[in-house]
């Protein structure tokens, strides 16, 4: 675990200069690696380490933002990502992110809701929300 | 034509609306309009559940188009409902109740299921109707022949996440009567049943039934994912009654079958997928019965996404003689196997937009068994063929 949050911790500082983030609620205390947040935005992982469901959220079809997570985050073209989450949801194993219009109410749902996660640019930000990650 | 022209209307209405979805309920679907020709042969069929894909004449569009509309309500944070409701162009497009069952996560990684669902033997059970979910035009079809796809019954699920990866274990059990059973029946029609007139043309196929029953089902599925690599495993036993009736005898006087045996049924599969390369490799054992297995390789080019894939399936019977059903029957012992055939394919999927793809697929099925698979004109069990295929997978 030690060596996974130093990759961490690396990563984000490597990536200072990136312009997009994943963010959590300013209130969350929970340390996530980047398995974990891919596992989050991929349905495979449903709760923080408290045991509390997590609430993943992302940008909608078309966003750059979105565009450039899924492809070198979640190595996955819109169409690869999409296909995915029809094999998720129509199978039942789980229920895709929900999708927001821009990055200001991804800020306000994670802002307003103590489980969620959300991908948003990062020029939105602000201390409302706690940046887990950028890219 | 009626149910037609409702199907494009509702495929119309739906693919041009978004998809309905509040906090409790959300509607969504899939479909795929799919055409063949066969352009060597009698006739291609790929023995897809309820018997769909057969292509005889024609550019044939019907026989395996589909829509599929999910309804997921979510009745507590923990408890919801999800229903499937199929059209198949093999059915005439009249709506079938896929799927319908409730699910309760007991904890987050525990989820229990209760209902009618797919049964979860092969890696692709759970989405083979689901174009968009998978590269090729369907499933390697002669490595998906199970013939019962739904079951009723209960399922337990457990996820453990771990740094390096997950899994995820499924325990099911349950039950499934299939009165007539689709597949079979027109499996047996062209294995035993054809009709030719004096000239040796075909008239058609007898109108025999066929049943099967399959109670106290038993299954565990381990499915884990390492890095790029997944690895499923799936192990089904129970009981199953099979019962054959000529035309005309059903269901008073069956000519063989109505005895409960035992069944077991292994899958395992290997999947490399690095989001350019996706390799797998399906075998799979049906107890007495089959042996079958398939192996792709795909390659994504953006939005292009060739394949190439091979398919073969043998099985154990050993009941009728070479040169077909007209030859009469050998030993079920040392007799020489019914049904051995093996298929190449070769195509690609474009994805016009995230929600559509185009595919296209040229495949060579070689026939090497005594048993007709299909249309045989020479009467003689060899049922060769090639055929092209085209579709259009959607989702909304």
């Amino acid at each position: 675990m030690k060596l996974l949050a130093s990759i961490f911790v690396l990563f984000v500082s490597m990536s200072a200069s990136a312009d997009n983030v994943v963010v959590i609620n300013k209130e969350n205390k929970t340390e996530l690696s980047l398995s974990d947040i891919k596992k989050i935005f991929l349905g495979r992982k449903s709760s923080f380490s408290n045991g509390d469901r997590i609430r993943p959220v992302t940008l909608i079809e078309g966003n750059e933002v979105r565009k450039v997570f899924n492809q070198s985050f979640l190595n996955k073209s819109e169409a690869q990502y999409t296909g995915y989450w029809a094999k998720m949801s129509f199978t039942g194993r789980a229920v895709p992110p929900a999708e927001f219009a821009n990055s200001e109410a991804v800020k306000e749902y994670v802002s307003k809701n103590g489980n969620a996660i959300g991908v948003m640019d990062e020029q939105s930000v602000d201390d409302s929300v706690k940046v887990v990650f950028k890219f | 034509m009626t149910h037609i022209f409702k199907l494009t209307a509702l495929t119309l209405a739906v693919i041009t609306a978004p998809a309905i979805s509040n906090d409790d309920i959300k509607i969504s679907g899939f479909g795929s309009i799919v055409g063949g020709v066969v352009l060597e042969g009698d006739g291609y069929w790929a023995r897809m559940p309820e018997a769909a894909g057969q292509y005889v004449s024609g550019l044939e569009l019907k026989t395996e188009s589909r829509v599929g509309v999910q309804a997921r309500y979510a009745m507590t944070e923990k408890t919801s409902i999800t229903g499937q409701v199929m059209l198949r162009g093999i059915n005439e497009f009249k709506p079938d109740m896929e799927w319908l069952y409730v699910s309760h996560h007991i904890t987050p990684d525990w989820k229990l299921n209760a209902g009618q669902m797919r049964l979860p033997v092969y890696h692709f059970s759970d989405y083979m109707d689901v174009g968009v979910a998978y590269p090729w035009l369907r499933v390697p079809s002669d490595a998906y022949s199970l013939a019962v796809t739904n079951y009723q019954g209960a399922s337990l699920q457990y996820s453990l996440d771990y740094d390096w990866g997950w899994s995820n274990f499924q325990l099911y059990g349950g039950q499934q009567d299939t009165n007539p059973n689709k597949l079979l029946n027109v499996i047996g029609q062209y294995e035993l049943e054809q009709v030719y007139d004096d000239n040796g043309k075909f008239m058609g196929v007898r109108d025999i039934q066929r049943t099967k029953d399959y109670k106290d089902m038993k299954g565990l599925v381990i499915d884990t994912h390492v890095d790029n690599f997944a690895l499923r495993l799936s192990y089904l036993h129970g009981r199953e009654i099979f019962t054959h009736y000529l035309p005309g005898d059903y269901p008073e006087s069956p000519l063989y079958g109505g005895e409960w045996g035992r069944t077991r049924f292994i899958d395992i599969s290997l999947q490399y997928d690095n989001g350019k390369i996706n390799a797998i490799a399906e075998w799979n054992n049906y107890q007495g019965i089959y042996t079958s297995w398939f192996a792709s390789f795909v390659y994504r080019f953006d939005r292009v996404s060739p394949y190439i894939y091979y398919t073969t399936f043998e099985s154990e019977l050993r009941g009728i003689a070479p040169g077909g059903a007209k030859a009469g029957f050998e030993s079920f012992v040392d007799g020489s196997i019914d049904n051995d055939y093996n298929t190449l394919a070769i195509g690609a999927r474009y994805d016009v937009n995230p929600r559509f793809a185009v595919k296209v697929e040229w495949l060579n099925f070689n026939d090497v068994g005594d048993a007709a698979v299909f249309i045989d004109q020479n009467q003689d069990g060899d049922t060769d063929s090639q055929a092209f295929f085209v579709s259009l997978d959607f989702t909304f």
